[in-house]
């Protein structure tokens, strides 16, 4: 909780647990936090926690390639400067990076526990 | 956590990976036409001219050429790690081509001059892929099972191609290196298990995912098909080296139930576990509309197993056409098919890549579904199937129609791999130029009344 206090705007918080956190959804939604949990293996589960206030995250797991990138493209073209958005892939989102860099976009992207991607855009204000 | 970043500097063009596709069914025509003009003969040893011109147009024209290609793409895409000096790839395009042309055209006549020159092309041409692609292997910004895959693969394709080089001088007015029968058993396992196997399991733990939202696997599983698959092309190795060093005395005993033997644990991985992991995976994908290039995967994961039954009855049954079946289920329907499967969903994706995703955001541009017609793939994959059943019926019968039926469906099934090809590949934005300099400073979406519409690209 102190950690999710203290992520900056528009971060999210990746949790690796040991444990079922469905017993942590109800404490973190009553903060306005948005948790998405994951089983990743046997005894592992994920916890992504996005702070209260954030933008929704873009889920685009479902989709085949090359679906999430190109939402992912059509959304941040409509981004104002300064704005940010973050979106959730069904893999490391490797192929997107060339294309944000050909459109001056500043990104960071990591790869989640339950190897899909996780990607943060922001264009320049 | 990847942190590997990618310039857009870093993305090999289209044209590179797409000059070694456009190759591949070119050498399976020629393949084809070896079967339909020689009829029962090619089908019956593996020992004929005929047979093994036609079975290295296959592994050299149309597997290693589609695999090369890809790997190109692979390493920028996949692993992040671009290539130094990526225009060496169409020299390594043209040296291939050239080298196996000739090398299969050599022992198809007979001719040791040509498989001399050849071999030394194939030598050059070798040489320029490794080099590039294993300094890139070795500054990937992560080592996960995809990279090792990768790199042991390709290190694989390399002994392949050393020890077939080798070989190859005994048909050059040399000498064999060794038992011929031996060296062709090694020869064999080392490229079909450690450069074919290897790279098609290292490339399915990322293709599954992203083009048919499989679930992803454990890391575990990964790691233990591609151990498994890189020990048992190493073990084949290490006999050669065992049996050209002398290492057993002046009279060793035969060594080729020692390949065999070593091989087992790259079989069991290649031929059983990433079948029985691969089928599964794509049983369970969260996507569950059936797209047709899905159905070349499924078929040549089924095939994987039959092939290891085959390599079974190969080794321990006399009579010659068991070789022959299994060569013909392991490269065209187990392989074949994966290549053929793959070559459907990533050409189209490397055409969208490269074509119209730089436009996302200024203009419409078509779905990826638009760039090729379902229909073209399902033709595809009716003909390869034709192609492989009337092969297995032509090798278990002998029979000469058969065997001329084959090399027929398999012309067609190459001409329709080219006409998928050639199609995808005229799609084009009206504008080209656009995608490289029209961009405004942020790529921000430009006014409606500029828009323009592209609804399904158009062919030059």
């Amino acid at each position: 909780m102190q950690q999710m206090q203290e992520l900056p705007e528009g971060c999210i918080l990746e949790v690796e647990l040991g444990f079922d956190p469905s017993a942590l959804l109800d404490g973190l939604s009553e903060r306005g936090a948005r948790a998405r949990p994951a089983r990743i293996a046997r005894r592992r589960w994920m916890l992504l926690i996005q702070p209260p206030g954030d933008d929704e995250l873009m889920d685009l797991r479902d989709l085949e390639a090359p679906i999430p990138m190109e939402q992912i493209l059509e959304a941040a073209a409509e981004l104002p400067p300064g704005a940010t958005l973050i979106a959730r892939t069904p893999c490391y989102p490797r192929p997107l990076m060339a294309q944000l860099d050909r459109r001056q976009l500043d990104w960071e992207a990591a790869e989640a526990a339950d190897a899909s991607g996780l990607i943060w855009i922001a264009r320049p204000a | 956590m990847d942190t590997g970043r990618l310039s857009l500097h870093d993305v090999p063009p289209l044209e590179i990976p797409v000059s070694f596709f456009l190759t591949a069914p070119l050498a399976l025509a020629a393949a084809g036409a070896i079967v339909l003009f020689g009829g029962a003969d090619v089908l019956t040893s593996r020992w004929v001219p005929l047979t093994l011109a036609a079975t290295h147009l296959g592994t050299l024209g149309f597997i290693s050429m589609v695999m090369l290609g890809a790997t190109y793409q692979m390493l920028a895409v996949v692993v992040g790690s671009p290539i130094p000096k990526p225009r060496i790839a169409h020299v390594v395009h043209f040296l291939i081509t050239l080298g196996a042309a000739g090398f299969c055209w050599g022992i198809a006549k007979g001719n040791p001059s040509a498989v001399f020159v050849s071999i030394a092309i194939l030598t050059f041409g070798v040489a320029l892929f490794v080099v590039p692609v294993g300094i890139a292997l070795f500054k990937a910004p992560s080592l996960n099972e995809t990279v090792f895959g990768i790199r042991t693969a390709v290190g694989f394709f390399f002994l392949a191609a050393v020890a077939g080089i080798w070989m190859a001088h005994g048909f050059s007015g040399m000498s064999f290196p060794g038992s011929r029968l031996l060296w062709s058993q090694a020869h064999l396992c080392i490229a079909l298990i450690g450069w074919v196997g290897g790279l098609i399991a290292a490339a399915s733990w990322q293709v599954l995912p992203m083009f048919y939202l499989t679930p992803h696997l454990p890391g575990s599983i990964k790691w233990t098909v591609q151990i498994l698959a890189a020990l048992g092309a190493i073990g084949p190795v290490l006999i050669l080296c065992i049996d050209y060093f002398s290492l057993l005395g002046e009279n060793p005993p035969p060594l080729e139930p020692a390949v065999a033997a070593a091989a087992a644990p790259g079989i069991l991985a290649v031929w059983v576990l990433h079948p029985a992991i691969g089928t599964w995976s794509l049983a369970k994908r969260r996507r569950k509309r059936v797209d047709a290039s899905l159905h070349f995967w499924q078929a040549g994961l089924l095939m994987a197993p039959l092939t290891a039954l085959a390599a079974l009855a190969s080794w321990s049954l006399d009579a010659p056409h068991w070789d022959v079946l299994f060569g013909w289920l392991a490269l065209w329907g187990w392989v074949g098919m994966i290549m053929h499967g793959m070559l459907t969903r990533i050409v189209p994706f490397l055409v969208w890549l490269h074509r119209f995703a730089p436009l996302v955001g200024q203009m419409r541009v078509p779905s990826i579904r638009k760039l090729h017609p379902d229909s073209l793939t399902r033709r595809g994959f009716a003909l390869h199937l034709i192609s492989v059943l009337l092969g297995i019926g032509a090798i278990l019968t002998a029979s000469d129609l058969l065997c001329r039926l084959a090399g027929l469906s398999l012309i067609l099934t190459a001409a329709s791999i080219g006409h998928f090809l050639v199609h995808v590949l005229r799609k084009r934005p009206p504008d080209q130029p656009v995608a490289s300099s029209g961009l405004d400073a942020g790529g921000a979406k430009t006014s409606p009344t500029s828009e323009r519409a592209v609804p399904g690209g158009t062919d030059d």
